[in-house]
């Protein structure tokens, strides 16, 4: 299968799935989130990008992950310190699980609101 | 015969012995600052002088010379290190070294020095680390022969990295036929020092009071000279015991002035930045004092620079909006002159090379900037131990102690200006004034990323304590979690920082924030230290030391319940063998089933403390209560559960 055609079929499953469509409000299914956070935790991604996505010796993912097809694409072929999960570590169906955790994350609270930060 | 306090006497009378330059105005001239401490010898009680003049009532002096010495030699090093202003003694007892312990309290009256408690060597040793970053001059450590300098070597090592000047006793007995049989035996050495002389500036195994005297001089001036560092002197048990019949001579002391770098190569320097377009200073291991930090600015403003304080020392005022280093990488990238102050690795900070299985390094800046190095790098150098990291070639290495130059530098500066090319510079203060609030924006941004989430992100954890220590006069002892106080608290002394381990030895934390904050003491500081869980249990029983001797220190635990450092490795060796799915990475490096419980280990050794907390919003009446315990005096710590970054 050619991988344009390979990541059309998983994204049209993850957006099935989940039941949104990429930068698009989320409805979450539950299964999927939990099994998401699971693997998130188990193969060490909150190790860099902290429990929540929220970043720390890594990039933030979350909220507003990138989209689909570049966070697969990132965790394949890291351009930078990250190293690559291949699909014998982390399947294509555990990656949008991943994917779906990372979109059911809440917002941060704004700045203005937090006075030991803005110093209001 | 001169008898030891004449001998003090004269010391006071002609030593300026102290710590290092603490200027608060920036100077042109030469760093000859050496303030003058006050001798502290105190004069021998009756009792004392009875004890050391008199043959005991009902003894023959043949017999009083049989059962007891009154003129200890061992008493005579004490007056020699009372006179180097050595304030603190920290150690773990240890029969090597029980003459000169027996003097420092009974003859010294356990007062500069005075002998501090401690349950591993490592601990006494990191404690007069953190102890000099605060105190700009070296406490000592005492160690059991063989045995202590082993248990000692590792904080030594850090101590070595981090240019922190130290003084370490190492007991010993030479004279083999004099040896009793047992522990002198098995704890002697021919010669100790050589397990550390890798990585210490000095040693040396004085055999006579004359010449301890002469090495102790010795031995403070090489630590104190930069590139400062750990010094040992081996204290013979048999010399500290016996009578002293000899009338040692007073050397004059007078300290050595740091090496500036050469006029012709500052003035080099100083075109080459004052034509500068986009110049930029990277400082590491810099300000040795505060006077370090305000020669850094002045030269800063004069060219309109922006600094990147790579965090060896407090070096930068971080309020100040010459401050960039959360914009390094576009700096570096852009700028057509680099001038590095005393760099612990300036080949890594301007070429990356990254963790893949092919290691290739590429250049993080235009292949046409030139490169200046002021520092003390290339002064003292050992061999075996790596820690001097990979060579750069520069355009133009000067050798001479940074903070020292400085105002030379600057000087030169204002020199190779013109009127039109002062104006040009000064109209870089518009945009660098813009990029630093718009760098400062984006940081609050980024401490807003889980701000609410639990485990409690490092961004809400150092806001949190900041928010409850800010309106004092407060010293971050420990790590900066996560980096968000050197970018978020406002960091405009140069004790509010101490920089970090130096050699990255794991188990420098807790004991250097102890001994930091027993040097902030006099001042009143709030000591405050993040305290890693992986470092706390190398030898927790420092926490004694700082109940045991009212050392005021709030402890915040970084407790993510890991070695994450390793985690991240085994997980990235894992993927690049397409393995490790099912969170293998975490053996070996967890503590886990069960977990650490850090309140009640502290509690143990008598230090106030509450936790473990998991909910943010649970931190601040938490942190309020044990602020209240520090500023009445006494230790604290917080046990929070935290992310892993």
């Amino acid at each position: 299968m050619n991988s344009k055609l390979h990541f059309f079929l998983v994204f049209c499953s993850v957006a099935i799935l989940v039941g949104t469509v990429v930068g698009g409000p989320a409805v979450q299914d539950d299964d999927l989130v939990e099994r998401g956070e699971k693997h998130f935790i188990e193969v060490g991604c909150f190790q860099c990008h902290g429990y929540q996505g929220q970043g720390g010796a890594g990039p933030r993912l979350a909220p507003d992950p990138i989209s689909l097809e570049n966070f697969i694409r990132i965790v394949r072929r890291p351009p930078n310190v990250m190293p690559a999960y291949s699909p014998k570590v982390l399947s294509e169906e555990q990656l949008e699980q991943i994917y779906a955790y990372m979109e059911s994350i809440s917002q941060d609270p704004d700045v203005s609101t937090i006075e030991i930060l803005s110093g209001q | 015969m001169k008898n030891r306090r004449d001998f003090i006497k004269g010391v006071a009378a002609a030593s300026t012995v102290s710590g290092v330059a603490v200027e608060s105005k920036i100077s042109a001239k030469p760093v000859q600052t050496q303030t003058v401490s006050a001798v502290s010898a105190l004069p021998p009680s009756s009792y004392v002088e009875a004890m050391e003049s008199d043959v005991p009532e009902g003894y023959s002096e043949a017999q009083a010379t049989h059962y007891f010495v009154r003129n200890a030699t061992s008493d005579f090093m004490v007056d020699v290190v009372k006179s180097l202003g050595v304030e603190y003694i920290a150690s773990n007892p240890g029969s090597s070294h029980r003459g000169f312990q027996e003097s420092v309290v009974n003859h010294g009256g356990n007062s500069s020095p005075e002998w501090l408690t401690c349950l591993h060597e490592e601990s006494s040793v990191a404690m007069s680390h953190g102890y000099a970053k605060i105190a700009y001059k070296p406490m000592a450590m005492a160690c059991h022969s063989t045995v202590g300098l082993q248990h000692a070597s590792m904080a030594i090592y850090n101590a070595f990295c981090d240019r922190a000047p130290l003084i370490v006793f190492g007991g010993n007995h030479l004279d083999a036929a004099d040896r009793r049989p047992g522990a002198e035996w098995s704890h002697a050495a021919q010669d100790p020092a050589k397990l550390v002389r890798d990585f210490i500036k000095w040693d040396d195994t004085p055999v006579s009071a004359q010449h301890f005297v002469e090495s102790m001089m010795r031995a403070y001036k090489v630590a104190m000279t930069p590139p400062m560092g750990p010094v040992v002197i081996i204290l013979d048990g048999h010399l500290q015991e016996k009578e002293l019949n000899s009338a040692p001579t007073i050397p004059n002391f007078a300290p050595t002035v740091p090496p500036q770098g050469e006029i012709g190569a500052l003035r080099e320097a100083a075109r080459l930045l004052v034509d500068a377009e986009r110049p930029v200073i990277l400082a590491d291991r810099m300000a040795r004092t505060p006077a370090g930090m305000n020669r850094l600015v002045e030269l800063a403003e004069t060219l309109q620079v922006p600094i990147v304080d790579r965090g060896g020392r407090m070096n930068f005022p971080n309020n100040h909006y010459l401050a960039q280093s959360g914009r390094s990488g576009q700096l570096i990238r852009e700028a057509d002159v680099i001038l590095g102050l005393e760099m612990y690795d300036f080949w890594g900070s301007v070429n990356s090379m990254r963790d893949l299985v092919h290691r290739e390094s590429r250049s993080r800046m235009q292949s046409n900037a030139k490169l200046i190095s002021l520092g003390v790098n290339d002064l003292y150098l050992k061999s075996n131990y790596q820690y001097f990291q990979r060579f750069l070639p520069v355009d133009l290495s000067i050798g001479g102690d940074a903070e020292a130059t400085l105002p030379s530098l600057t000087e030169e500066v204002r020199r190779a200006m013109s009127a039109s090319r002062r104006s040009q510079i000064a109209d870089r203060k518009k945009d660098l004034q813009i990029a630093y609030g718009k760098m400062m924006d984006q940081t609050r941004r980024r401490a807003t990323y889980g701000w609410n989430q639990s485990p409690i992100s490092t961004a809400r954890l150092s806001m949190e304590v900041w928010n409850q220590i800010k309106d004092h006069d407060w010293s971050l002892v420990g790590k900066a979690i996560g980096q968000w106080p050197r970018r978020l608290w406002e960091m405009d002394q140069h004790h509010h920082y101490i920089g970090s381990s130096g050699g990255g030895g794991v188990g420098y934390g807790a004991p250097a924030s102890v001994g930091a904050a027993l040097a902030n003491r006099e001042h009143g500081r709030l000591s405050v230290s993040f305290q890693a869980d992986g470092d706390i249990n190398y030898a927790p029983g420092v926490f004694w030391t700082a109940a045991h001797h009212r050392i005021p220190l709030l402890s915040v635990m970084h407790n993510n319940r890991a070695y994450h450092q390793e985690v991240m490795h085994l997980q990235r060796i894992a993927t690049r063998r397409q393995r490790g799915a099912d969170g293998s990475a975490k053996v070996g490096n967890t503590f886990e089933d069960p977990f650490i419980d850090y309140a009640t280990l502290v509690k143990s050794y008598g230090i106030w403390s509450t936790g473990p907390i998991s909910d943010p919003t649970d931190l601040e009446p938490a942190l309020k209560r044990a602020v209240d315990v520090v500023s009445n005096g006494e230790p604290a710590l917080v046990d929070v559960i935290c992310q892993p970054r």
